[in-house]
């Protein structure tokens, strides 16, 4: 069961008034994260948070809701079964507002949740690898090799990251699709890096308004950025 | 406009000011305070004190290792909520001094805040 319509939900939660991230997890499997930090950031805060809600299941406490109001920002936990979906709220957020949208977000995808893996999804490191199995291979290894190892699974990554700002996330994910298939590009994995950062940019130039089109390009340079392209 | 103040009634009443409303203290309230390292508990019944005092335990040391990853210094205030109630928790002024209550029915967010006083 696809979880495009649940990560399109959780992510439309974030345009709620105050609410400055949210996290979606089975388990290690991180389904959706839009955390104003770093992602290794928000990994451990999901391996915290999970920490603590296995320690409820190990008594058999099933925990609907968990607030936890710290000096500088909430974490609202609201967790059905072994799902948990995670706002990151500031003092300007309605918690009461958040936490009946996040319960029905898991209540409307309660299916496609329980089918979910609660496994880490492998990390796409854009690297693909070779079995020589004759000399002739040798120069097909020489061919791939140098552009096969570009970054564009980050890339697109941060690219939906983006636009998740102005849009839902199916929708980004769908844009980026589009564009692609315009572009006739047949494997932006073999893409040398000045063509990922063009490919990338094309992207943002659907946004229609200029202003706004000329902050995600400026984010997106920073992105690239810290993807070192 | 300086805030409305609710506290005992059984506390001294003179020199009242107009700020403050006086209400029945609340028999579900439970209170931690830590001195020396030493954990006293008042108020509430002695099955809901020491339910009380464990899910503070809990959920200190968890809220500690969250407060690191977000870069945060301390739990101000924490509602759990099960099928059963709910519990609610606000940090004191002093290092280790709590208060909250644990209730069957369930509140909202917004109520619970306000009866601990946020």
């Amino acid at each position: 069961m696809s979880l495009e319509p649940v990560i399109s939900a959780a992510a439309a939660l974030q345009r709620l008034d105050g609410v400055a991230g949210v996290l979606l997890f089975k388990g290690k499997h991180s389904i959706h994260r839009q955390m104003p930090f770093a992602e290794s950031r928000a990994e451990e805060l999901r391996e915290r948070l999970e920490e603590m809600l296995a320690g409820y299941r190990q008594v058999r406490r099933r925990m609907r809701q968990i607030y936890l109001e710290f000096d500088g920002g909430v974490l609202l936990i609201v967790a059905s079964e072994d799902v948990s979906l995670v706002f990151f709220l500031t003092a300007k957020a309605d918690p009461d507002l958040a936490a009946s949208a996040g319960s029905v977000l898991l209540s409307d995808h309660s299916a496609a949740l329980a089918a979910a893996s609660s496994e880490a999804k492998p990390a796409s490191t854009g690297i693909e690898e070779l079995f020589v199995t004759s000399p002739k291979a040798l120069s097909q290894i020489t061919d791939k090799a140098e552009p096969i190892v570009n970054q564009w699974g980050s890339v697109r990554k941060a690219v939906e990251g983006i636009l998740g700002k102005v849009m839902g996330r199916g929708q980004a994910s769908n844009l980026i699709d589009r564009t692609l298939e315009a572009s006739q590009t047949k494997d932006p994995y073999r893409l040398p890096a000045a063509e990922v950062k063009k490919l990338a940019a094309s992207i943002l130039e659907h946004v229609p308004n200029t202003a706004k089109r000329r902050q995600l390009l400026t984010e997106l340079e920073a992105s690239l950025a810290e993807l070192q392209l | 406009m300086e805030p409305t103040r609710i506290i005992p009634i059984s506390s001294a009443r003179s020199g009242q000011p107009a700020n403050v409303i006086r209400m029945d203290p609340d028999p579900t309230l439970i209170k931690i305070e830590t001195v020396s390292g030493k954990e006293s508990i008042s108020g509430g019944d002695p099955e809901n004190a020491q339910r009380f005092s464990g899910e503070i335990h809990y959920v200190s040391y968890y809220a500690a290792r969250l407060a690191e990853t977000l870069g945060m210094h301390r739990l101000e205030a924490c509602i759990l909520e099960d099928r059963d109630g709910q519990t609610s928790i606000a940090a004191g002024q002093n290092h280790g001094s709590w208060h909250g209550s644990i209730q069957t029915s369930r509140r909202s967010i917004k109520q619970v805040l306000e009866s601990l006083g946020r």
